[in-house]
């Protein structure tokens, strides 16, 4: 897993959460309530995965959240949950392709 | 209301259309044949589930996609922007990895807008039914989505999401004509199924039923015909490679 602060300084990050499977919390940068949003995130991650398997879509990738206060993208990473919130009036789709390409550096 | 599940049924790559309320039940749906109503309810319920707890940090959530390797689950809160108090509903789609993400998103806009409009307007979404495409039956009641959701699944079937009926009951065939002698040929089915997705996708299961159906018409599947089956669905596969590996999947899978 990437340093965090590398995907904290991007631009339209405002802040990241990294936590494990179990939901707790490893590290976290920004504007974020790390422990709250740590549980969360692996909480949500797993019974999305839940409905994944169900419907035979195979392996989860990522997971994008919006809403007007904020957005954030989930994605799973070295056994890890990364979780990296964005300001709403940015493009998610860049921050997921910048995010992409980072993680696979 | 069919007419909207209809739009979005027509997208390339959609497979499933539901409704479904806080409490994880589905309130309506028009689905392919591969995801019968109690997979329906059990994916309603991992939806819910997954959306309380987005709520806790984001409680004004409007949009969630989770995309998965051989397709995605879009998630959109009908309630939001709804004027007066409203009901919480989610639409889901259920897509594979045709979906047009683009075409979808503005798809998807539209329809949100006019299942609004039928919320606001206090249309009970309840009382709407939908229907599996290529379905058995035709449309589906919630009431009949609730019958379905009560009877009761072997664990390890119902835990991999895939059901096939008739267990323990050689003389009975399933809704969708597919019937296993026992339990562990019904474990067969659904390692068939996890292994021919590997090539084929989620219509893998359809695949799986018709073999059955095909192959063994007159009785319900057991363990000792695996390789007749084998036989039918490697047709579906045509790298020689994946096929062979396809068996040697299935194989070692029932020997361990």
């Amino acid at each position: 897993m990437k340093d965090l602060s590398v995907i904290a300084k991007f631009p339209e990050v405002v802040g990241a959460v990294l936590s494990d499977l179990s939901g707790a919390l490893i590290d976290s940068v920004g504007k974020v309530d790390g422990e709250a949003a740590s549980a969360v995130h692996s909480f949500s991650l797993s019974s999305l995965c839940q409905a994944g398997d169900l419907l035979g879509l195979g392996s989860f990738q990522r997971c994008t959240i919006v809403g007007p206060g904020k957005s954030c993208v989930l994605t799973i990473e070295d056994g890890a949950v990364l979780g990296v919130y964005v300001d709403p009036s940015k493009p998610l789709s860049v921050v997921e392709k910048k995010l992409q390409d980072t993680l696979q550096k | 209301m069919d007419k909207i599940f209809q739009s979005l049924q027509e997208l390339e790559g959609v497979n499933g259309v539901l409704i479904t309320d806080a409490s994880g039940n589905v309130l309506a749906f028009n689905a392919h044949s591969m995801y019968d109503a109690a997979i329906l309810q059990q994916v309603s319920r991992s939806v819910v589930n997954a959306l309380d707890s987005v709520k806790l940090v984001q409680e004004e959530w409007e949009a969630v996609t989770a995309q998965f390797t051989e397709g995605r689950l879009l998630l959109r809160n009908l309630s939001a922007g709804v004027r007066g108090k409203a009901q919480q509903l989610t639409l889901c789609v259920i897509a594979d990895a045709r979906l047009n993400p683009s075409f979808a998103s503005v798809a998807i806009r539209v329809a949100v807008g006019k299942l609004r409009s039928l919320i606001e307007s206090g249309q009970p979404l309840s009382g709407l039914s939908g229907n599996v495409k290529g379905g058995p039956s035709g449309a589906q009641s919630s009431a009949q989505l609730a019958a379905t959701q009560s009877a009761a699944l072997p664990a390890e079937v119902a835990s991999s999401g895939l059901s096939w009926s008739g267990l323990g009951n050689a003389s009975s065939m399933s809704a969708s004509g597919v019937a296993v002698a026992d339990a562990e040929s019904a474990a067969v089915l659904t390692n068939c199924t996890k292994a021919l997705a590997k090539s084929v996708g989620p219509i893998a299961k359809i695949f799986v039923k018709d073999a059955v159906r095909q192959a063994f018409p007159d009785r319900p599947f057991s363990k000792d015909q695996t390789k007749r089956l084998l036989s039918e669905l490697v047709k579906h596969i045509d790298n020689p490679n994946d096929a062979a590996l396809f068996q040697r999947t299935v194989l070692s899978a029932i020997a361990s």
